[in-house]
Order: structure tokens, then sequence, then C-alpha cells
């Protein structure tokens, strides 16, 4: 489940406390740590792989290192954009306080997809829903304050979820 | 008026600075931390012109933060994260990488970019970009509540036009048919 937190109900500090998980503050340094350091082929991984298709259009040809399908440039597996890098912690349910911030208009839908498998405690510090990806969103995320889910784009359209989210006072 | 231009064989900005912010974003992936790259790389010189002073924000430079008092200083969201409470104190233009709502700052519509991927160059174009409508042939003036800023946005969109935009302030306005 996606557990959400909004900036305009509470402050980033308060929003860590009430998850007990620190703020991911440098998605791209804990990335390549935990690739460095505990020595992980996350190349090798499926999903992985899909994440990075999906959103850099680059594959892996080889272990660490990376190749844009369009170009055929080839970089090393750190070069994967802080979007890649973020959504592939949210997989690995990295015990950490995630900021919508840090994913692109591009990662909403995967996200959402990944949480229905996965929890993932955000908080929402980019107007997320206000951005033209929203439209097409489909999933759902839990109110964190209150605890109840709302659906985005199932049974309601965006439009219903932000009047939603405005009446809470959220935007 | 202060510009920064890069023309690289992945990466195109043709940037003028009519505010002191341009802030950048877009989707993951199209080449905002490569913008970033770029212009903090000593061997891109060739590729970028510009009449600032560029400083890069970074887990290296960030002490040096305070000494910088003119110029651009360009950042990434983290540490424009990081440092965003203090963007206001500085006489300095910034070129910022951010989807935060950054609260503390004032800026214009003028300030938001959108990075793009066309093909395999990285662009960037305005974020908002206001269209004249055509009911402004129908009026020879327009009235601004607004004497700041919203009568400068207005003025903007009709200049090529013969309306004239008049900020009412706390006036009271007599206009004569």
């Amino acid at each position: 489940m996606l557990y959400i937190l909004f900036m305009n109900d509470v402050e980033e500090n308060e929003a860590a406390a009430l998850f007990g998980k620190p703020i991911l503050e440098f998605p791209d340094s804990v990335f390549d740590y935990m690739v460095k350091e505990e020595r992980k082929d996350i190349g090798s991984e499926k999903e992985f792989q899909d994440i990075l298709l999906e959103i850099d259009k680059a594959d892996v040809p080889m272990k660490n290192v990376i190749r844009d399908t369009l170009t055929g440039d080839t970089h090393d597996i750190y070069k994967v954009s802080t979007g890649v890098k973020t959504l592939w912690l949210a997989c690995i349910e990295a015990d950490y306080t995630f900021l919508s911030e840090w994913f692109g208009p591009n990662c909403y839908q995967r996200l959402f997809d990944i949480s229905k498998t996965r929890n993932i405690y955000m908080y929402e510090d980019s107007n997320m829903f206000y951005k033209d990806a929203a439209e097409s969103l489909k999933g759902e995320f839990t109110d964190f304050r209150t605890k109840q889910v709302i659906k985005v784009g199932i049974e309601s359209t965006i439009e219903e979820t932000l009047e939603c989210l405005e009446e809470r006072g959220y935007y | 008026m202060p510009y920064l231009k890069i023309n690289s064989s992945r990466l195109k900005m043709d940037i003028e600075f009519k505010d002191k912010y341009i802030i950048i974003e877009g989707d993951s992936g199209v080449g905002k931390t490569l913008m970033v790259e770029l212009l903090s790389d000593e061997e891109s010189g060739k590729l970028i012109e510009t009449d600032l002073k560029i400083h890069i924000l970074n887990k290296v430079t960030q002490n040096d933060y305070t000494n910088w008092d003119e110029g651009l200083i360009v950042s990434d969201e983290v540490y424009a994260r990081k440092f965003c409470d203090s963007f206001k104190d500085k006489n300095c233009y910034f070129l910022i990488v951010s989807r935060k709502l950054l609260k503390n700052i004032n800026f214009s519509y003028r300030s938001l970019y959108k990075a793009y991927r066309e093909y395999d160059v990285t662009k960037f174009k305005r974020k908002i970009i206001f269209t004249k409508e055509k009911m402004f042939n129908y009026f020879d003036y327009i009235i601004t509540e607004d004497s700041g800023y919203g009568y400068l946005v207005i003025k903007e969109i009709v200049a090529d036009t013969s309306i004239e935009v008049i900020p009412a302030g706390e006036k009271v306005i007599y206009l004569k048919r």
C-alpha cells in the first residue's frame, strides 16, 4: 500500500516521525551505496530492467552497464535517473519516507503498481495529483492521517479525487 | 539580459534570465541531471555560452555557498531542497532543478521550465505559455486589480496589440467611451 502524508498538512520532519522512517534525502547516494557496498547485481533483476526501460528507455547489456536504447550509448549503472533509483528503492521497501519530488510524473503509475504488493511511505511535496500525468493514473493510496483508502482513477475521476483532497485541506 | 546557452549534441538550452529564478522540472530520465553535469564539467566550456559566472551547488561546493554573491547558482534537486530557504537572501541568479513546491521564494510563471527529450536530445521550454484570447479583440482597455505582477503579466500578453492595460491599485478609474 502507498501511504501518503501531505505537505499542506504536516511538515517534513513531522511526516518522518509519524511514519517512523527517516526522510530519503539523498536517493542517488543511497542507491549507489547499496549497489556498490552490498554488491547487488540489480541489473539482472527483471523488475529493475522493466523500470529502467519504461522510465529511462535503457536496457542492461551486461553487469552494471546500462545502454540507452535510442542512442546506443552505454554508461555505468549509477547514471540511471533519480526516478529509476527511487522506484527501485521503493521496490525493495527501503526503510525511508520517500518524497514525491524524487518521482517524475512518468514514475507515478509504476509507483502505484509497486505499492500493490509493497508498503511505501511517501511525503507529497510536489503537487503530484495536479500534474497532467495524474489524469491517467489508476490505483489507490491510504491517507495516513485518516487511514482512509482513496482511489485514483478507479470508480472516480482525478477531479473527484482532487476535490476530496482539497476538502481535507491537503491542497 | 543575462543568458545561458548550452549547445551539446545531447542537450540544447537557450535561456534568458528575465527573473532571478529558473526552475526546471520534468519527467525522470529526460536529462535534468545531465544539464547540471554539463555545467559542472570544465571540459564543457566550449559548449556553454553565458555572461554569468557559474557556481555549482553540490556536496563538494556547499561550504563555499555563503561566499557566492553574484553570478549564477546551479543546483540539482537534492541541494535545492537543502538550501532553498536562503535563496531569497542571495544576490544571484538561480538555475534550479526541482519538482518541490518552493514556498519560500517568490517566482513568476516565467521562471518555470520543463525539460523534455526529443529523440536523443534534451531540450527545455517554458512550462506556461499564455496565448492571446480572441476576446482581446473586443477591448480597448483592460483594468487589472493587481498593480504588481498581475498587471505585468497581462501587459506582456497583450504587448503587440493596441490594448491599454491599466492597473487599478486602490484607485477608482473612470473611462470615457
